[in-house]
Protein backbone atom coordinates (compact mmCIF):
# COMPACT_ATOMS: atom_id res chain seq x y z
CA UNK A 1 0.00 0.00 0.00
CA UNK A 2 2.93 2.58 0.92
CA UNK A 3 3.89 2.08 -2.71
CA UNK A 4 0.63 2.64 -4.28
CA UNK A 5 0.36 6.05 -1.85
CA UNK A 6 3.99 7.44 -2.52
CA UNK A 7 3.42 6.84 -6.42
CA UNK A 8 -0.21 8.87 -5.89
CA UNK A 9 1.07 11.13 -3.63
CA UNK A 10 4.07 11.98 -6.21
CA UNK A 11 1.99 13.17 -8.52
CA UNK A 12 -0.29 15.72 -6.47
CA UNK A 13 1.57 18.60 -8.17
CA UNK A 14 0.25 17.77 -11.45
CA UNK A 15 -2.93 16.91 -10.28
CA UNK A 16 -3.29 20.52 -9.12
CA UNK A 17 -2.49 22.12 -12.23
CA UNK A 18 -4.97 20.15 -14.47
CA UNK A 19 -7.68 19.90 -11.16
CA UNK A 20 -7.03 24.13 -11.76
CA UNK A 21 -6.97 24.51 -15.33
CA UNK A 22 -10.66 22.15 -15.08
CA UNK A 23 -12.34 24.27 -12.07
CA UNK A 24 -10.82 28.00 -12.98
CA UNK A 25 -10.26 28.25 -8.90
CA UNK A 26 -7.07 26.98 -6.88
CA UNK A 27 -9.97 25.88 -3.97
CA UNK A 28 -12.43 23.67 -6.76
CA UNK A 29 -9.40 22.32 -7.70
CA UNK A 30 -7.72 20.97 -3.95
CA UNK A 31 -11.19 19.53 -3.40
CA UNK A 32 -11.31 18.11 -6.83
CA UNK A 33 -7.56 16.43 -6.21
CA UNK A 34 -8.98 15.27 -2.57
CA UNK A 35 -12.12 13.33 -4.36
CA UNK A 36 -9.10 12.44 -7.04
CA UNK A 37 -7.16 11.02 -4.42
CA UNK A 38 -9.57 8.96 -2.42
CA UNK A 39 -11.05 7.58 -5.51
CA UNK A 40 -7.50 6.44 -7.32
CA UNK A 41 -6.79 4.82 -3.43
CA UNK A 42 -9.78 3.09 -3.32
CA UNK A 43 -9.81 1.61 -7.42
CA UNK A 44 -5.69 1.06 -7.03
CA UNK A 45 -6.64 -2.49 -7.69
CA UNK A 46 -7.59 -1.63 -11.17
CA UNK A 47 -4.66 0.73 -12.24
CA UNK A 48 -2.35 -1.10 -15.11
CA UNK A 49 1.00 -1.59 -14.11
CA UNK A 50 3.42 -0.43 -16.88
CA UNK A 51 0.67 1.97 -17.84
CA UNK A 52 1.35 5.88 -17.21
CA UNK A 53 0.29 6.74 -13.50
CA UNK A 54 -0.25 10.12 -13.79
CA UNK A 55 -2.58 9.46 -17.31
CA UNK A 56 -4.75 7.24 -15.21
CA UNK A 57 -5.60 9.65 -12.60
CA UNK A 58 -5.89 12.73 -14.83
CA UNK A 59 -8.91 10.34 -16.34
CA UNK A 60 -9.79 9.54 -12.71
CA UNK A 61 -10.44 13.71 -12.63
CA UNK A 62 -11.41 14.54 -15.65
CA UNK A 63 -14.22 11.66 -14.61
CA UNK A 64 -15.21 13.01 -11.43
CA UNK A 65 -15.09 16.28 -12.71
CA UNK A 66 -17.45 15.83 -15.49
CA UNK A 67 -19.87 13.61 -13.34
CA UNK A 68 -20.36 16.11 -9.93
CA UNK A 69 -19.14 19.46 -10.76
CA UNK A 70 -20.39 20.41 -13.97
CA UNK A 71 -23.38 18.65 -13.31
CA UNK A 72 -24.09 19.93 -9.91
CA UNK A 73 -22.93 23.48 -10.69
CA UNK A 74 -24.81 23.53 -14.07
CA UNK A 75 -22.22 25.14 -16.03
CA UNK A 76 -19.53 23.97 -18.08
CA UNK A 77 -15.69 24.32 -17.31
CA UNK A 78 -15.15 27.73 -15.93
CA UNK A 79 -12.57 30.84 -16.67
CA UNK A 80 -9.67 30.71 -14.82
CA UNK A 81 -9.28 32.96 -12.43
CA UNK A 82 -6.23 34.80 -13.17
CA UNK A 83 -5.99 36.97 -10.00
CA UNK A 84 -5.23 33.36 -8.61
CA UNK A 85 -2.46 32.22 -11.35
CA UNK A 86 0.65 34.23 -10.49
CA UNK A 87 0.62 34.93 -7.10
CA UNK A 88 3.85 33.07 -5.99
CA UNK A 89 5.69 33.84 -9.61
CA UNK A 90 7.39 37.01 -9.40
CA UNK A 91 9.14 38.07 -12.79
CA UNK A 92 13.02 39.40 -12.74
CA UNK A 93 11.95 42.52 -14.59
CA UNK A 94 9.64 44.78 -15.26
CA UNK A 95 9.38 43.90 -19.05
CA UNK A 96 8.92 40.05 -18.26
CA UNK A 97 6.41 41.32 -15.95
CA UNK A 98 3.84 43.05 -18.17
CA UNK A 99 4.63 39.48 -20.28
CA UNK A 100 3.67 36.99 -18.19
CA UNK A 101 1.17 39.29 -16.46
CA UNK A 102 -0.26 39.29 -20.95
CA UNK A 103 -0.04 35.64 -20.69
CA UNK A 104 -1.64 35.12 -17.70
CA UNK A 105 -4.57 37.08 -18.84
CA UNK A 106 -4.90 35.50 -22.11
CA UNK A 107 -4.60 31.78 -21.01
CA UNK A 108 -7.38 32.72 -19.04
CA UNK A 109 -9.67 33.88 -22.17
CA UNK A 110 -8.34 30.50 -23.72
CA UNK A 111 -11.81 28.06 -24.38
CA UNK A 112 -11.18 25.89 -21.66
CA UNK A 113 -11.25 22.88 -24.03
CA UNK A 114 -8.27 24.83 -25.68
CA UNK A 115 -5.88 25.48 -22.30
CA UNK A 116 -6.96 21.62 -21.20
CA UNK A 117 -5.23 20.42 -23.92
CA UNK A 118 -2.39 22.93 -23.47
CA UNK A 119 -1.63 21.97 -20.17
CA UNK A 120 -1.75 18.47 -20.98
CA UNK A 121 0.74 18.29 -23.82
CA UNK A 122 2.24 21.66 -23.24
CA UNK A 123 3.34 21.55 -19.59
CA UNK A 124 2.27 17.73 -18.62
CA UNK A 125 4.24 16.10 -21.47
CA UNK A 126 0.73 13.47 -22.83
CA UNK A 127 1.19 12.64 -26.16
CA UNK A 128 -1.40 13.53 -28.63
CA UNK A 129 -2.46 10.17 -28.55
CA UNK A 130 -2.63 9.84 -24.51
CA UNK A 131 -4.44 13.45 -24.69
CA UNK A 132 -6.81 12.21 -27.59
CA UNK A 133 -7.49 9.25 -25.31
CA UNK A 134 -8.24 11.06 -22.07
CA UNK A 135 -10.02 13.74 -23.43
CA UNK A 136 -12.18 12.23 -25.87
CA UNK A 137 -11.44 13.84 -28.91
CA UNK A 138 -9.75 12.50 -32.04
CA UNK A 139 -6.41 12.86 -32.46
CA UNK A 140 -6.39 15.67 -35.42
CA UNK A 141 -8.86 17.65 -33.07
CA UNK A 142 -5.85 17.49 -29.91
CA UNK A 143 -3.38 18.75 -32.77
CA UNK A 144 -5.45 21.87 -34.65
CA UNK A 145 -6.82 22.74 -30.82
CA UNK A 146 -3.31 22.91 -29.79
CA UNK A 147 -2.51 24.81 -32.71
CA UNK A 148 -5.19 27.24 -32.49
CA UNK A 149 -4.69 27.99 -28.93
CA UNK A 150 -0.80 28.45 -29.24
CA UNK A 151 -1.94 30.66 -31.94
CA UNK A 152 -4.55 32.56 -30.58
CA UNK A 153 -1.36 33.61 -27.59
CA UNK A 154 0.86 34.67 -30.05
CA UNK A 155 -1.57 36.91 -32.01
CA UNK A 156 -2.93 38.26 -28.62
CA UNK A 157 0.35 38.89 -26.99
CA UNK A 158 2.16 40.42 -29.79
CA UNK A 159 -0.88 42.97 -30.33
CA UNK A 160 -0.70 43.94 -26.48
CA UNK A 161 3.32 44.12 -27.38
CA UNK A 162 2.08 46.51 -30.39
CA UNK A 163 -0.07 48.77 -28.23
CA UNK A 164 2.75 49.22 -25.42
CA UNK A 165 5.44 50.15 -28.09
CA UNK A 166 2.44 52.23 -29.37
CA UNK A 167 1.97 53.92 -26.21
CA UNK A 168 5.41 54.42 -25.78
CA UNK A 169 5.69 55.84 -28.61
CA UNK A 170 3.16 58.01 -28.23
CA UNK A 171 4.31 58.94 -24.83
CA UNK A 172 7.82 59.80 -25.95
CA UNK A 173 6.60 61.98 -28.87
CA UNK A 174 4.40 64.21 -26.20
CA UNK A 175 7.81 64.70 -24.03
CA UNK A 176 9.58 66.06 -27.14
CA UNK A 177 8.40 69.44 -26.82
CA UNK A 178 9.40 69.53 -22.97
CA UNK A 179 13.24 67.88 -23.87
CA UNK A 180 13.77 69.67 -27.59
CA UNK A 181 13.38 73.28 -27.00
CA UNK A 182 16.17 76.15 -27.40
CA UNK A 183 18.64 75.83 -24.52
CA UNK A 184 19.53 78.42 -22.84
CA UNK A 185 22.43 80.80 -25.04
CA UNK B 1 5.52 34.78 -49.00
CA UNK B 2 4.12 34.27 -45.58
CA UNK B 3 4.75 30.44 -44.87
CA UNK B 4 1.13 28.09 -44.92
CA UNK B 5 -0.79 26.86 -42.15
CA UNK B 6 0.32 23.15 -43.01
CA UNK B 7 4.36 24.40 -42.57
CA UNK B 8 3.36 26.41 -39.01
CA UNK B 9 2.02 22.77 -38.22
CA UNK B 10 4.76 21.22 -38.66
CA UNK B 11 6.29 23.66 -36.50
CA UNK B 12 4.28 22.24 -33.83
CA UNK B 13 4.89 18.66 -34.79
CA UNK B 14 8.27 20.02 -34.19
CA UNK B 15 8.25 21.11 -30.90
CA UNK B 16 5.87 18.77 -29.84
CA UNK B 17 8.48 16.08 -30.90
CA UNK B 18 6.27 14.63 -32.99
CA UNK B 19 8.65 14.73 -36.24
CA UNK B 20 11.16 11.59 -36.79
CA UNK B 21 14.75 13.08 -36.87
CA UNK B 22 15.08 13.36 -41.01
CA UNK B 23 11.87 15.27 -40.60
CA UNK B 24 12.61 17.60 -37.91
CA UNK B 25 16.00 18.64 -39.68
CA UNK B 26 13.98 19.34 -42.88
CA UNK B 27 11.67 21.13 -40.62
CA UNK B 28 14.62 23.08 -38.88
CA UNK B 29 15.76 24.00 -42.00
CA UNK B 30 12.97 25.89 -43.28
CA UNK B 31 12.81 27.57 -39.58
CA UNK B 32 16.01 28.85 -40.26
CA UNK B 33 15.24 29.88 -43.74
CA UNK B 34 12.01 31.68 -43.27
CA UNK B 35 11.80 34.66 -40.34
CA UNK B 36 7.86 34.00 -39.47
CA UNK B 37 8.43 30.47 -39.09
CA UNK B 38 11.34 30.91 -36.78
CA UNK B 39 9.54 33.81 -35.03
CA UNK B 40 6.23 30.71 -34.47
CA UNK B 41 8.80 28.05 -33.53
CA UNK B 42 10.70 30.71 -30.95
CA UNK B 43 7.07 31.52 -29.59
CA UNK B 44 5.98 28.40 -29.04
CA UNK B 45 9.25 27.05 -27.30
CA UNK B 46 9.23 30.37 -25.19
CA UNK B 47 5.36 29.24 -24.34
CA UNK B 48 6.63 25.63 -23.39
CA UNK B 49 8.88 27.13 -21.13
CA UNK B 50 6.47 29.72 -19.60
CA UNK B 51 3.98 27.39 -18.66
CA UNK B 52 5.13 25.78 -15.79
CA UNK B 53 5.60 29.34 -14.14
CA UNK B 54 1.92 30.01 -14.32
CA UNK B 55 1.85 26.85 -11.88
CA UNK B 56 4.52 27.31 -9.73
CA UNK B 57 2.13 27.52 -6.57
CA UNK B 58 1.05 24.20 -7.35
CA UNK B 59 4.78 22.16 -7.01
CA UNK B 60 5.02 23.93 -3.15
CA UNK B 61 3.56 22.88 0.10
CA UNK B 62 0.30 21.23 0.29
CA UNK B 63 -3.32 23.32 1.59
CA UNK B 64 -3.94 21.18 5.04
CA UNK B 65 -6.79 19.70 3.71
CA UNK B 66 -4.74 18.00 1.42
CA UNK B 67 -2.12 17.40 3.91
CA UNK B 68 -4.54 16.14 6.44
CA UNK B 69 -6.11 13.46 3.76
CA UNK B 70 -2.41 12.67 3.39
CA UNK B 71 -2.01 12.09 7.02
CA UNK B 72 -4.88 9.83 7.13
CA UNK B 73 -3.51 7.79 4.14
CA UNK B 74 -0.13 6.76 5.92
CA UNK B 75 -1.91 6.60 9.22
CA UNK B 76 -4.69 3.71 7.46
CA UNK B 77 -1.04 2.06 5.56
CA UNK B 78 0.90 1.81 9.22
CA UNK B 79 -2.69 0.10 10.68
CA UNK B 80 -2.55 -2.36 7.73
CA UNK B 81 0.64 -3.33 7.87
CA UNK B 82 0.09 -4.07 11.67
CA UNK B 83 -2.76 -5.38 11.58
CA UNK B 84 -1.54 -7.80 8.19
CA UNK B 85 -2.91 -10.98 8.07
CA UNK B 86 -5.69 -10.88 10.70
CA UNK B 87 -7.76 -8.08 9.10
CA UNK B 88 -9.39 -7.26 5.47
CA UNK B 89 -8.29 -4.18 3.96
CA UNK B 90 -11.60 -2.76 2.90
CA UNK B 91 -11.82 -0.57 5.93
CA UNK B 92 -9.42 2.14 4.94
CA UNK B 93 -11.68 3.07 1.84
CA UNK B 94 -14.49 3.47 4.24
CA UNK B 95 -13.09 5.65 6.62
CA UNK B 96 -11.62 7.87 3.71
CA UNK B 97 -14.81 8.14 2.00
CA UNK B 98 -16.55 9.71 5.56
CA UNK B 99 -13.68 11.82 6.32
CA UNK B 100 -15.02 15.77 6.21
CA UNK B 101 -13.72 18.18 3.37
Amino acid sequence: MRQEIDAVVGEIPSLRRYGRSLTGSRAAADDLVQDTLERAIQKFHLFEPGTKLRLWLFTIMRNIFLDHYRKARKVGMVSVDTSEFHAEYRPADQLDKLVHRDLVAQMGRLKPEYRELLLLVGLEGLSYEQAADMTGVPLGTVRSRLFRARNMLLRKLEGQDMARRRSARTHAANRIPEVSGPGPD
Amino acid sequence: MPPTVSLKYLVQDLIDGRLSADEAARVEQLIRDDPELAHTARFYRWLNDQLPKLFETEAKALPPRLQELLDALAILDDEDAEDEGDVAPAGGSTALSDKPR
